[in-house]
């Protein structure tokens, strides 16, 4: 069973990584799934939050390049909530390696899948070591609750 | 479960006259004309809870001027928090702010066995008694500074001046590290079951660590903390308190002084002006309006101002559970920084790190700078200050 | 007596049906006989119609009876009935006992004859029981002072005073300003018939003061009041008014030296008056007085301008307040109200903004002879206002900072106002904000209409808020008009806030002298709040007008009528009979605790602690509740008629044969026991194990009579009374409540489930939840088992052995 991780993934340098990936027929787990975004800056930490509550142990954000981004956005946004996050899951007590910024090269394949054999390496590593926590899927509605006012 | 029947009882809108003066006096109102707090009690007592939901619902920022007011204390407050949950039930859902990373956060801290680092920011200096019953509630804070970094607010500041302010007047206390955050938020916002989840994990932190009371510098921890969780929770009997009340009567009876914040240069020769925000939870809520004002009325050099809209009718910081925030937050916001402005203070001061958070927002929201840029600053930090040999321009 | 001596006939009625129908008459009859005492049991079938009552004394002559018990129906409804009968007969008809085998027996166990039968025998062996212990009883007469002392000179005041003077009594008014007149003297006009309001009070005032049998006492206060109905001890102080008033013929030359000038509360304080002055214009008496608080000084003399140029030398510097002592039969208390002060409604900023005025203020700048001469100006700038707003329900109908109820005259006043403006300034725009328009009495809808069609506008809604223009002083008026739902902003020149009434200040301090108390709304509690509502529930003492409710003239005029024909009632009598049932105290026994002083809802024990002489009943107040013989630890009170010693030969009786099959229930007179009257007459049934013992009060029950019943084997016992707050002897069944907190902790301690003592309030409407209770009842007596009871005997006799041997 591999670790749950979700990527986030731009539409253009992100999601060309992942294809080729798949046109070369590397490997890397079902429990990894892509969200496409049409560019990183869309994402913020409240999405990325989000993702650690639902039940991803890891959570990645697959961009274009530094500076090749293809809407021109300058990546100090991401960059500003990708630290925004991190520390957020510091101070949760959540190991802050779990979120990873990918900006690599277009079609990089080989590099994406790399990254995230590391990242559900890196996930293993602190699973089984006493500093982390997994972070247990948000219960559904199995709270009964009582109404008083 | 959710029995219209008794939350209408429990409300007592039965007992609504059908007067108008809640919407008259509600700031919400006055903003947006299609919000009327008497409209919406009408209409759920006639249709007897069948029926489409008012959207309506989710514009109130819970600030009680309605119940300032009213005739027969109809528990507005408490009655579209009861309409939020249903609407949740029945499939609405709740338009978060800020992404809703505040309340992913909290859903995540509610969790049993997390183990959180949320003490970072503590100075050394700071005193703490380990066998201590007394606990130190810090609130969101750390979370806040980090959230919201780009306003500039360092509400850390003000759990730093409220712990160096119970140091000063030895007053024995302990941090929890692991405490979660209180849940107002998720509460207001009709979100049930996030609530209890934090409650419940708080109540376990606290019963593990042995706390029979517990001080807080933030007005809605205070006030959850005090009367929302023994209404919701079986085993609580926790004896809650605001910083403010146990300094205040400290500084009357003379066993603590403050020190002076005495401004410098041109300033030196007018005195400093601050002007007290009553942040609707420690005021209309909880009744606490004197004893913030007793502490600034004895830091020396500060000369306190009061704004139009005070004590028991003031007016609020346009607050929301981060949640279903616009425009007419952003003018309540604008109105509250004008009365500000007009008092001619230097320097607005609240109790509240929501409040801060709100106001902020508002003044670095405004593009074409119509909004008053006024200094906010927290009452415990200003009452650290003037501990230390300071001196402001 | 003796037993031997007892001669007691027994009467039982068929009543056609009605009890012939389930119950074996003629076996009750004969059981009868065989009790001790009883000489002659005979059946009747209508014993209340002629022939029945003919046999009753017939059978008294013959068998020389001196006891009667007839067992039929109600006491409550045939008991005066065969009183007077035995009476006829030359019987005392205190000693005579009714057996109810109708309502509480034959209508409520139709199915099941033999226990019927059964259940009847034993209530009539409890009434036997009973009246071998009746002694005769004189009904008390009581002589009445033909005198009345009226408290208050506003228009009730005035009006009951006229009423009862013009009937021949001796009147005494007492009022605490200088003159007579009250709220109403300071009105211009009276809806619905816009009188001038000043114009009809005033030939009433007059009247007042020159009744040859009017005794007028103003600038005075009632100091003690002591004593009871027909014979009121009271003491009043009349404040010095350092003027004659006999003499002074108001040429008013005092005031206009003086050089102490006070604002004039008289005209709401828009203008002044000197400390020498005489409060309106028409005062009665008419005379000026000297305001002592404000004047220079009399002691040594200051100023002394007034006594220069007072030409009828009355005016007395050294005047002493003089006590006086009167005696009167009967007190009408008609003291009034006080007006709301909005001051404390910071949103409609009366004091802060100098055009927000109250409706009293409003009055005043509107009557001729206010202090513009009815030119209606207002306060900033003495311009006419031409956009007026009245604010309705300000400090009523509202628990947040203010009086729950409606003040009842503010819709209509405000009409009126709107009228007065309208025609005198007819361009004027009037808006007026409501909740709801009460107009409710006669004429009053057409004033509304009238309003309405001379343009008023009337806007549902209550301002939120009221905000000052600083410049103009203009007032802008927010608020939703809960027709449209719209939140509307008006510009207004002025604003009038149409303020409620409230209970008067000093009407707590009254509560002090005289025995009256107040109801939650602060205002005077009524003996009933419907069919008595002009009494006090103290004998004696009436209420009219606004002291015991806001309401309007016509209202107050016609209470204090009702008051005064009341008042008549027993002045015109000369002396008032009470029944007997009184408080009786054993003098050897008494140890002057004071505990039955204090316990007397109608504080009709006096006892001197410290002097040790004894409590002292007055027999004219007590009423006969009985608290206090249940409270007294030493035995030393009992009730007259409704004795310890026939109580405990009731209980006796009840459980002389199978204590274990029934239930010994105590009901209160009032409610309780006409709700088991109700649950018969509807036919409710209910298991026939239960044996009624008839009190007073609930509070009559002495713990000695639980035990007892107890200790005789009684599996449950339950004690029942009026509800808390309706007890017909005010209060006193508190003591029921406490007295059997006190039972069933010492059952506690003693080893006896509590639950084997009950204690129901039921009121006299309850028919079917008696005949619940009864049911509930008998299903907890069948799990009480006979190692309980016997346990419970042997603890009890041990108890009452180790008593015994303490005294």
């Amino acid at each position: 069973m591999y670790p749950r991780v979700l990527v986030f993934a731009c539409n253009w340098g992100g999601w060309s990584c992942i294809e080729t990936a798949t046109n070369l027929g590397l490997h890397y787990p079902v429990s990894v799934k892509v969200v496409k975004v049409s560019c990183l800056s869309r994402v913020h930490v409240g999405l990325i939050l989000k993702a650690f509550e639902f039940g991803a142990s890891g959570v990645m954000l697959l961009g274009c390049e530094q500076g090749r981004c293809h809407f021109s956005a300058d990546s100090e946004y991401i960059i500003n909530e990708y630290e925004k996050a991190r520390s957020i899951l510091e101070t949760l007590g959540i190991w802050k390696d779990r979120l990873v910024l990918a900006q690599l090269p277009a079609f990089d394949g080989r590099q994406f899948v790399m990254q995230v054999m590391k990242l559900i390496a890196e996930i293993e590593r602190i699973s089984t070591s006493k500093h982390a926590r997994t972070v247990e899927p948000r219960p559904a509605q199995d709270i009964k609750v009582q109404l008083h006012l | 479960m959710f029995d219209l029947q008794n939350v209408i009882n429990d409300t007592r809108i039965r007992l609504c006259l059908d007067c108008g003066k809640c919407t008259v006096v509600c700031p919400v109102a006055r903003y947006d004309p299609e919000f009327n707090p008497r409209r919406i009690v009408q209409e759920v007592l006639r249709q007897n809870g069948r029926g489409p939901m008012d959207e309506k619902i989710w514009s109130c920022i819970s600030c009680n001027m309605c119940m300032e007011r009213c005739n027969y204390n109809v528990k507005f407050t408490d009655f579209i928090r009861a309409l939020r949950y249903k609407a949740l039930a029945e499939g609405a859902e709740i338009q978060y702010s800020h992404g809703g990373a505040p309340q992913a956060t909290m859903h995540i801290m509610a969790q049993r066995d997390i183990k959180q680092n949320r003490l970072n920011w503590l100075p050394k200096d700071i005193k703490l008694s380990k066998q201590c019953d007394t606990a130190f509630f810090i609130g969101c804070a750390p979370y806040f500074d980090i959230l919201f970094s780009d306003l500039g607010v360092k509400t850390v500041e003000g759990s730093k001046g409220a712990l160096r302010l119970l140091n000063q007047a030895q007053v024995p206390f302990t941090l929890l590290p692991n405490e979660r955050c209180c849940g107002r938020d998720l509460l207001l916002s009709g979100d049930m079951e996030g609530f209890l989840a934090l409650a419940r994990s708080n109540v376990h932190e606290f019963s593990r660590r042995g706390i029979k009371n517990v001080i807080t510098n933030c007005p809605e921890c205070y006030y959850t903390l005090k009367v929302d969780y023994p209404k919701f929770l079986e085993n609580w009997d926790i004896n809650v308190m605001h910083i403010t009340e146990i300094i205040a009567p400290l500084i009357e009876s003379g066993k603590l002084a403050l020190g002076s914040l005495k401004p410098v240069g041109a300033a030196a020769l007018a005195p400093y002006k601050v002007t007290y925000h009553d942040p609707c939870t420690l005021g209309r809520y909880s009744r606490i309006f004197d004893q913030p004002r007793c502490i600034l009325a004895s830091i020396e050099g500060l000369e306190v101002v009061e704004m139009a809209d005070n004590r028991e009718k003031a007016l609020c910081c346009g607050a929301s559970p981060w949640a279903h925030c616009g425009a007419v937050n952003k003018q309540i916001q604008k109105e509250r920084l004008a009365q500000a402005g007009a008092t001619g203070a230097n320097m607005l001061v609240t109790a509240c790190p929501k409040c801060q958070i709100h106001l902020k927002c508002a003044q670095k929201s405004a593009e074409n700078n119509d909004v008053c840029q006024i200094e906010i600053q927290d009452i415990c930090t200003l009452a650290a200050q003037s501990l230390l040999p300071q001196e402001i321009s | 007596m003796t037993q031997e001596e007892l001669r007691i006939g027994v009467f039982v009625c068929e009543c056609g049906l009605n009890i012939a129908g389930s119950v074996d008459c003629e076996d009750v009859r004969k059981s009868a006989e065989e009790l001790p005492g009883v000489v002659v049991a005979v059946i009747n079938k209508y014993t209340c119609a002629d022939p029945g009552q003919q046999e009753i004394k017939r059978c008294i002559r013959e068998y020389n009876l001196n006891r009667v018990v007839v067992a039929s129906c109600t006491p409550r409804m045939h008991e005066p009935t065969f009183r007077n009968c035995v009476a006829e007969a030359g019987l005392n008809p205190y000693l005579f006992e009714m057996a109810n085998i109708r309502e509480q027996c034959s209508w409520v166990h139709l199915h099941d004859r033999e226990a019927a039968t059964k259940k009847a025998k034993d209530i009539v062996k409890i009434a036997v029981a009973k009246a071998r212990l009746l002694q005769p009883q004189e009904d008390i007469k009581i002589p009445i002072t033909d005198a009345a002392l009226v408290i208050g000179g506003g228009v009730a005041g005035i009006q009951a005073a006229l009423d009862l003077a013009d009937a021949g009594h001796q009147v005494y008014l007492v009022e605490k300003e200088p003159s007579v007149g009250g709220i109403m003297a300071r009105l211009d006009k009276t809806f619905p018939t816009m009188d001038c309001s000043i114009c009809v009070l005033g030939p009433k005032m007059m009247d007042v003061g020159r009744h040859p049998r009017i005794k007028l006492m103003t600038y005075s206060e009632v100091e003690e009041v002591s004593g009871y109905i027909g014979n009121f001890k009271v003491r009043v102080r009349k404040k010095a008014r350092y003027v004659d008033e006999t003499v002074c013929n108001s040429c008013g030359r005092c005031a206009e030296v003086c050089p102490v000038v006070m604002p004039d509360a008289f005209q709401q304080g828009f203008s002044s008056r000197k400390a020498a002055y005489i409060p309106l214009p028409q005062a009665v008496p008419s005379s000026f007085l000297i305001d002592m608080e404000h004047c220079l000084g009399n002691n040594p003399i200051t100023c002394g301008k007034c006594l220069d140029v007072c030409e009828k030398q009355c005016i007395d510097l050294n005047m002493q307040d003089e006590l006086v002592e009167i005696n009167v039969g009967v007190i009408i208390v008609a003291t009034g109200m006080d007006i709301y002060d909005p001051t404390r409604l910071d949103e409609y900023g009366y004091t802060r903004f100098e055009n927000v005025i109250t409706t009293m203020e409003f009055e005043r700048l509107i009557c001729g002879g206010g202090p513009t001469e009815g030119k209606l100006v207002r306060p900033s700038d003495r311009q006419t206002p031409k956009r007026i707003g009245f604010i309705q329900c300000v400090g009523s109908r509202t628990e947040n900072r203010g009086n729950p109820y409606c003040s009842n005259v503010c819709c209509m006043n405000t009409i009126k106002d709107s009228l007065l403006i309208n025609e005198h300034y007819p361009d004027t725009e009037i808006y007026v904000f409501y909740i709801d328009i009460r107009a409710y009495g006669k004429g009053f809808e057409d004033l509304f209409l009238r309003s309405k069609e001379a343009g008023v506008h009337y806007i549902r809604g209550l301002p939120g808020e009221v905000i000052e223009y600083p410049n103009t002083k203009n007032l802008k008026v927010r608020v939703e008009n809960t027709t449209t739902s719209t939140v509307e902003e008006y510009e207004l020149d002025m604003v009038v806030l149409s303020v409620g009434l409230q209970p008067s200040d000093d009407l707590k301090h009254l509560t002090n002298i005289i025995n009256i108390s107040q109801t939650a709304d602060g205002f005077v509690m009524e003996a009933h709040p419907k069919l008595r509502p002009v009494d006090a529930p103290t004998p004696g003492i009436f209420f009219a007008g606004c002291v015991e409710a806001p309401k309007d003239i016509k209202d107050s005029v016609t209470q204090a009528s009702a008051a005064a024909a009341r008042s008549s009632i027993l002045l015109n009598s000369g002396t008032i009979q009470g029944d007997p049932i009184k408080a009786l105290v054993d003098l050897e026994k008494c140890t002057s605790c004071g505990v039955c002083a204090r316990v007397c809802p109608f504080g009709a024990i006096e006892v001197d602690v410290k002097a040790k002489t004894g409590a002292h009943v007055i027999t004219a107040a007590c009423a006969g509740c009985g608290a206090c013989a249940a409270e007294c630890r030493f035995g030393a009170i009992t009730i007259q008629h409704f004795h310890d010693d026939q109580i405990m030969a009731q209980i006796s009786a009840a459980l002389e044969e199978d204590p274990e099959q029934k239930l010994i229930t105590f009901l209160c007179n009032w409610c309780s026991y006409a709700a088991g009257d109700l649950a018969g007459i509807s036919r409710v049934q209910y298991p026939p194990n239960n044996r009624f013992i008839r009190v007073m009060c609930s509070a009559r029950v002495d713990e000695s009579f639980i035990w007892h019943a107890l200790k005789l084997g009684a599996p449950i016992v339950l004690l029942s009374g009026c509800h808390i707050g309706d007890c017909h002897y005010i209060n006193a069944n508190h003591w029921t409540m406490r007295r059997a907190d006190r039972l069933w902790n010492r059952m506690e301690e003693l080893g006896i489930r509590p639950e084997r003592l009950q204690l129901e309030w039921i009121s006299a409407s309850e028919g079917p939840r008696f005949a619940q209770i009864m049911r509930d009842l008998e299903d907890m007596r069948q799990k009480v088992t006979p190692d309980e009871m016997e346990h419970t005997r042997k603890v009890l006799t041990a108890e009452e052995l180790s008593q015994n041997k303490e005294c």
